[in-house]
């Protein structure tokens, strides 16, 4: 889906992304994490081509991403910063609707297509309810599936989000994963997240790229990721994996 | 590093200024010394010739005046940015200088008799904390650091203009020295004012020792600074309240100077000075050595131009674009975050349009039938319907098209109390208006529609020339455009003080005057006005995107600084036909937008409309109204709609609070 070759991004003379190679498949979740300034949400900004590095190449689908138009862009790869507006006098399904911009274009009237996108979009997140009301009346849960539904009506193969979780409470943070991997894998899509939480991330990723002052330390499976000795180098804490006694699922904690 | 800068700016400037001040002295040293030794020993007898009487009794108190207000105002700046922990904060964003000013234009003119020196520090006073107090209190709290502050003080300082520019035009005695006075001018005949300043200022000078401890722990933060033990509220309230004595009493003696009060602080802290005490200090020389260049500067003009210029606008001709670098440099935050939004549980019902319509229809009707010289409704004859209609039409149109551009401009840039003036658009139409008319002699009725046309264009290029480096990021564009504004604003008041008989009919249409609109014009004025509003509602995915950030809006796939700039062409182009035919009209773009809201506009494409509807009955009910409320005489459409825009405005944020919360 997406290969990025010799990446190399600096702010003065320090490195904030170094990469020789990556490439994201297509079809799958893949989790970026790592500390606070570690590069994650630089690289999901370059994926994005919100920040356009002077050195290296980054290919979609074969063809240089730098060479595509705002709107070609946007009808491939459909990304979410982390700050977004709580306050906005859109109504829900306004919000939505944006996320066909790029295939009705300026001029251009929401087809009958549109609008099954967005109706199944609002179907998916569960926020048909609330369609017509707007967006600065909603909770912070309510909000952040109204963010998704406008990328899944942006029907593209690939989406990006940067920290979808980090402002919710812990039931939202699962609700808003589970609804990302559903998505996933009923509509055969490649979802990259960045996240914070460890197990947060091996709960829901088929892979996980583990960052360390711009660059990649680690890229594979959940489970290989979850040892102790590994995550005591990465976050430079000492990090215990341990199993949970009824779910027998592995958790991470501090030692 | 640091010690070198002082040291270099001292060296410099300090001979610099030395000798501009002596380049304007026809006397020697040595006679200068003897001259002042005169005044000091009090026998002001022995100055004899006219170089000497020049030098004692203009030039002296001339500089001293300067260094004075200049210290006061540098002061007062540094202390208000200070408490607010803006650097955009002075007397001017603060409204404090529009309020004086209007309290002092209605004592000319409700009470001619009170002598300025006796009563005009009090009711400058009055006036300035009556306006800095309601800028403070619909920025709230949160807005009071960041734009919002600068947003509602512009909005408070275009109600107080609005409402000056009625009571003048309502009393045409000759208030043209009010204008002089407005635009700021140091020229002094004896010493009255420096002995009379002096006293009055000396308080404000202290001010520095004892609050410099309390603004140290402002820099914390209010709740911080309120855990420390501070009791915050009385403290502030007794700091504002010294700084606005000073502004106050400055204006009284010499009119509006507003841009040291900004610059002084800000050069302050771009010379590396940190602490609070320091900077009251130093912003205190700053502001006195600014002060005095700049009138080096104006009088030096003044013997080019046959014309006095007032020092009040060399400092904002100069300081406007300083404003500008500090920006350039990033020393103003210009990406703070200023999502706004009106929450308002509403929808449209049935019984609320047919409300609407019933107004407007009423409206309508009265504009037509209506007959003030008979006080009755009658069917109107040919001669009276070829009369009106164009007025009708015109003002429909003129606030139909400025509530869009409004409703436009607040989207773009995101805050509510975004209006098309706030741009400096219709300042560059005023002002070309006015230079033309001055320089051809020509009516400005007649040269108006295409002359002021071409000012608001001039200075929509200049907002897109300087803004493109910031892909017209909208805090940006807003500062700029009020730089812009107060540059304009100060060549208009000294054209309008050093004009002739013209000048009457150049604030006659500033007020925005539906009295000239023919036929064809208003024809013209709806046809474009139609076609653009129809444009933009074709555009409403736009308009959508861009309320958003602009990566979010990127990741849809909109070009956002090229559709960003289509919009504010197409508001200004808007803007610039409405005041070109009808004069500039302030609030009808800021009250529209919201009022439609009100009524329950939700999605995109009905606020357009809403506001649309709403604006056009709007300044066609203010035009009925100011043709028949004081029958004879007639307020103008633009004067009354920014009276009761204004008010309805300032009611509403003030009722309603956190509207700007961020």
């Amino acid at each position: 889906m997406l290969n990025l070759k010799n990446i190399d991004i600096k702010r003065g003379n320090k490195t904030v992304l170094q990469l020789s190679h990556l490439d994201i498949d297509d079809i799958g979740l893949t989790v970026i994490l790592g500390h606070n300034g570690s590069g994650k949400s630089t690289l999901l900004k370059t994926m994005a081509r919100q920040i356009k590095p002077r050195y290296g190449e980054i290919l979609l689908r074969g063809q240089a991403l730098s060479a595509l138009s705002q709107r070609e862009l946007a009808q491939n790869i459909a990304y979410l910063p982390q700050s977004l507006p709580d306050a906005l006098s859109l109504t829900a399904k306004e919000v939505v609707e944006m996320g066909r911009f790029p295939w009705h274009g300026t001029l251009g009237r929401m087809s009958s297509q549109d609008k099954l996108a967005v109706f199944q979009a609002m179907q998916a997140t569960q926020i048909q309810d609330f369609s017509d009301v707007l967006v600065s009346e909603l909770s912070g849960g309510e909000r952040q599936r109204v963010w998704v539904a406008m990328l899944l009506a942006q029907a593209t193969s690939l989406m990006l989000l940067d920290e979808p979780t980090s402002a919710l409470d812990v039931s939202h943070q699962y609700e808003v994963m589970q609804l990302l991997k559903r998505i996933q894998i009923e509509q055969k899509k490649s979802i990259v997240v960045v996240l914070h939480d460890i197990n947060l991330a091996a709960r829901f990723a088929d892979r996980i790229l583990a960052m360390h002052q711009g660059t990649i330390v680690f890229d594979g499976s959940p489970c290989t990721l979850l040892d102790c000795h590994r995550l005591t180098e990465l976050y430079g804490v000492d990090i215990d994996v341990i199993t949970h006694p009824k779910s027998k699922i592995k958790i991470a904690v501090v030692a | 590093m640091r010690l070198i800068k002082y040291s270099l700016g001292i060296v410099t400037l300090v001979p610099v200024t030395f000798l501009l001040w002596q380049s304007q002295n026809p006397l020697g040293l040595q006679s200068q010394i003897n001259v002042i030794s005169f005044l000091l020993m009090d026998s002001a007898d022995a100055i004899t010739s006219f170089d000497q009487i020049e030098f004692a009794f203009s030039l002296l108190p001339r500089t001293c005046l300067a260094l004075l207000i200049g210290a006061a105002l540098g002061l007062t700046g540094s202390v208000l940015q200070q408490i607010t922990q803006n650097p955009l904060v002075s007397p001017l964003t603060l409204g404090t200088s529009s309020g004086a000013w209007l309290a002092l234009v209605c004592m000319t003119i409700g009470w001619p008799m009170a002598s300025m020196a006796i009563y005009g520090h009090w009711v400058a006073l009055l006036g300035g904390i009556l306006a800095s107090a309601s800028v403070i209190l619909i920025a709230g709290r949160n807005g009071i650091s960041g734009l919002p502050i600068v947003l509602a003080g512009m909005a408070v300082h275009m109600f107080l203009g609005a409402l000056a520019v009625t009571i003048v035009l309502l009393n045409d005695q000759s208030v043209r020295i009010l204008f002089i006075w407005g635009a700021g001018d140091l020229t002094q005949s004896d010493w009255f004012w420096v002995k009379w300043l002096l006293p009055k200022l000396s308080i404000v000078f202290f001010l520095p020792l004892f609050c410099f401890r309390s603004l140290t722990l402002m820099k914390l933060g209010d709740t911080n600074a309120q855990a420390r033990g501070m009791s915050l509220k009385w403290t502030l309230c007794l700091i504002i309240l010294f700084s606005l004595w000073g502004v106050s009493a400055s204006i009284t003696a010499v009119g509006v100077i507003g841009f040291v009060a900004l610059m002084a602080p800000n050069i302050a802290r771009a010379l590396g000075v940190r602490s609070s005490f320091h900077e009251m200090w130093s912003s205190a020389l700053i502001g006195a050595w600014v002060l005095l260049l700049m009138d080096g500067v104006a009088q030096w003009a003044s013997q080019w131009t046959l014309n006095l210029v007032p020092s009040g606008i060399a400092v904002a001709l100069l300081g406007a674009p300083y404003l500008l670098l500090l920006m350039k440099q990033g020393r103003i935050k210009d990406n703070q975050s200023i999502n706004t939004t009106i929450n308002i549980d509403r929808s449209v019902t049935p019984f609320k349009l047919i409300t609407f319509l019933l107004t407007l229809l009423l409206i309508v009707a009265l504009s037509a039938f209506y007959s003030p010289t008979l006080s009755q409704l009658s069917w109107p004859s040919d001669d009276q319907w070829q009369w009106r209609w164009p007025r009708m039409l015109g003002a429909f149109s003129a606030g139909a098209g400025m509530a869009v551009a409004g409703m436009v401009l607040q989207t773009l840039i995101r805050n509510p109390l975004a209006s098309p003036d706030i741009l400096g658009l219709s300042a560059g139409a005023s002002l070309s208006l006015i230079l033309v008319s001055m320089v051809t002699g020509a009516s400005v009725h007649e040269v108006g529609p295409f002359v002021a046309f071409v000012g608001s264009l001039m200075t929509l290029g200049l907002l897109i020339i300087l803004g493109r480096k910031h892909q017209y990021n909208p805090a940006f564009m807003v500062l700029l455009g009020i730089g812009l504004m107060a540059m304009l604003d100060a060549v208009i008041n000294f054209s309008l003080a050093k004009g002739g008989p013209e000048v009457f009919g150049i604030i006659g249409w500033m007020s925005g005057s539906t009295y000239h609109m023919q036929p064809n014009r208003a024809l013209v004025l709806t046809a474009i006005t139609a076609i653009l509003v129809l444009l933009v509602i074709l555009l409403h995915p736009w308009l959508k995107l861009l309320s958003l950030p602009d990566d979010v809006a990127q990741a849809r796939g909109l070009n956002t600084s090229t559709s960003r700039l289509c919009l504010m062409v197409i508001a200004a182009i808007i803007c610039a036909f409405c005041t070109s035919l009808l004069g500039p009209i302030a609030f009808v773009g800021l009250v529209a937008p919201h009022a439609a809201r009100l009524l329950g506009a939700r999605t995109v494409k009905m606020h357009i409309v809403f506001s649309c509807g709403l604006g056009g009955s709007f300044l066609l009910a203010a035009n009925w109204l100011g043709q028949v409320a004081l029958f004879p005489t007639q307020i103008p459409a633009g004067a009354l709609a920014s009276l009761i825009g204004g008010a309805y405005f300032l009611i509403l944020l003030s009722r309603r609070k956190g509207l700007l919360s961020v």
